[in-house]
């Protein structure tokens, strides 16, 4: 896996909490659309960690590739 | 007739013997003529010294009473002998005579009464001695084929013994087969036990770090896969646009009349789901509709369909990416006039520009900013 790559997979659950988190700190919102984009922060937040644990696992494959 | 054969006479009528004598006189056969007068010494005389040819007087067989059939039959010496029977008769003892010959119980007869051919006689002589020759010679085959019929019946025994002796055989070496094949098996679910545990062992004393060497090796292996086929995805995806571009995309149908620029509709390009979803809550409040897209393929197909109002299109997706996207939205005098906003977790001041160079109206950065967005997106609308 690139850096480019992982950095792209890191950074898009990270912008989707972040998003949403702004959402329910901003508006005032239904119980069911809150309760949707909590389901998904939570969602992202699992994914976000499993991307990471895999990341530190291949830390040596993507070490060993270009930078660039 | 080079050989000197023996013609014995037996008979009970001078006259017989008479024309007889007088033929062999004459005759230059070679024949040594023995004439007797009584039955029965012609009988011993024969088992004594067996004649070649027998003459024998019609009337000495009546008289001796069957004594021609116990020559024939009874005397196995005689038989053996090969004699070959004459039998002297008159013109009137003809039919008796032709009886006798096809009973078998004598070989020949010969007419004498009331005239006497002598070269009738001659040829009697000569047919006799070719049948005896005949039978002699066939008497040898006979022998000859009997004594092989005994040998190839010793044949067919010493056969049948060697087929027995073989079928002890090969019971016998099925047998010890059948015993070196279970010995084999054993020894291989032994050696496979012992080869089994020691690979455990091994295991077990390398364990944690063969479990780890493989798990990546085969984590590389699937990465190796995946960049294939995902390769393998775009040149395929490359084609079918192709031949969609072919074909020439409809023209993308132009917004209803009725549609208020309240309930505009926004079609929103990214492969991550989540992405989506949030760019559809920071535009719930404007109330638009939305048309989904996971990548550039899918989004032309439903442009092509429908024309959006604006589209907002991620960067970095696989397959066609956001600016070749934008490229080819912008390319197109149906979806030129579209106007596109591309977003990206990068925020590098190049894919800006590129963005802006193939056509794109903004370029909005992750995490997006719901303020900013909104008021692009409310902009593009005006």
């Amino acid at each position: 896996m690139s850096r480019r790559s992982l950095r792209h997979d890191l950074l898009a659950p990270l912008s989707s909490i972040q998003g949403f988190a702004d959402i329910l700190l901003s508006r005032q919102l239904s119980q069911e659309d809150s309760q949707r984009y909590l389901t998904i922060i939570r969602d992202e937040a699992k994914r976000l960690a499993t991307l990471i644990e895999s990341a530190f696992e291949d830390e040596s494959d993507f070490e060993a590739e270009d930078p660039s | 007739m080079s050989s000197q054969e023996n013609v014995l006479l037996i008979t009970d009528s001078k006259s017989d013997v008479e024309e007889v004598v007088g033929y062999f006189q004459q005759s230059r056969l070679g024949l040594k003529l023995h004439c007797i007068y009584v039955p029965e010494a012609g009988r011993r005389l024969l088992s004594q010294a067996p004649a070649e040819i027998l003459l024998l007087g019609f009337h000495t067989i009546e008289a001796a009473q069957g004594f021609h059939e116990r020559l024939l039959h009874g005397s196995e010496a005689f038989r053996s002998s090969a004699c070959e029977t004459i039998l002297l008769c008159g013109k009137e003892e003809t039919e008796e005579a032709a009886r006798l010959v096809r009973a078998r119980l004598v070989d020949d007869y010969f007419v004498f009464k009331p005239i006497y051919d002598p070269f009738r006689l001659q040829t009697c002589f000569v047919q006799a001695l070719e049948r005896r020759r005949l039978r002699a010679k066939t008497t040898n085959l006979l022998q000859v084929a009997a004594e092989g019929r005994s040998r190839s019946g010793r044949a067919q025994e010493l056969v049948g013994k060697a087929v027995q002796a073989g079928r002890r055989l090969r019971d016998d070496s099925g047998t010890a087969l059948e015993e070196a094949r279970s010995r084999f098996d054993e020894a291989l679910r032994a050696c496979s036990k012992e080869i089994q545990s020691e690979l455990e062992e091994a295991r077990g004393q390398a364990g944690p770090e063969v479990a780890q060497c493989l798990e990546r090796q085969f984590r590389h292996r699937l990465d190796q896969e995946l960049r294939r086929l995902n390769k393998r995805l775009q040149k395929l995806q490359d084609e079918w646009i192709k031949k969609v571009e072919e074909y020439r995309l409809p023209k993308p149908r132009p917004r209803q009349p009725d549609q208020s620029a309240e309930a505009g509709l926004v079609l929103v390009v990214d492969d991550d789901y989540a992405a989506r979803e949030l760019m559809m809550a920071i535009l719930q409040p404007r109330g638009y509709h939305f048309e989904l897209a996971e990548n550039g393929y899918e989004a032309l197909m439903k442009v092509a369909k429908r024309l959006p109002d604006i589209a907002i299109v991620d960067l970095f997706m696989p397959g066609m990416d956001g600016i070749e996207l934008t490229r080819r939205l912008k390319s197109d005098p149906a979806t030129e006039s579209l106007p596109v906003i591309v977003t990206s977790s990068h925020s590098t001041k190049e894919k800006a520009i590129l963005s802006k160079q193939v056509g794109a109206e903004a370029f909005a950065v992750k995490p997006l900013n719901s303020d900013f967005l909104l008021k692009t997106v409310d902009e593009l609308f005006e």
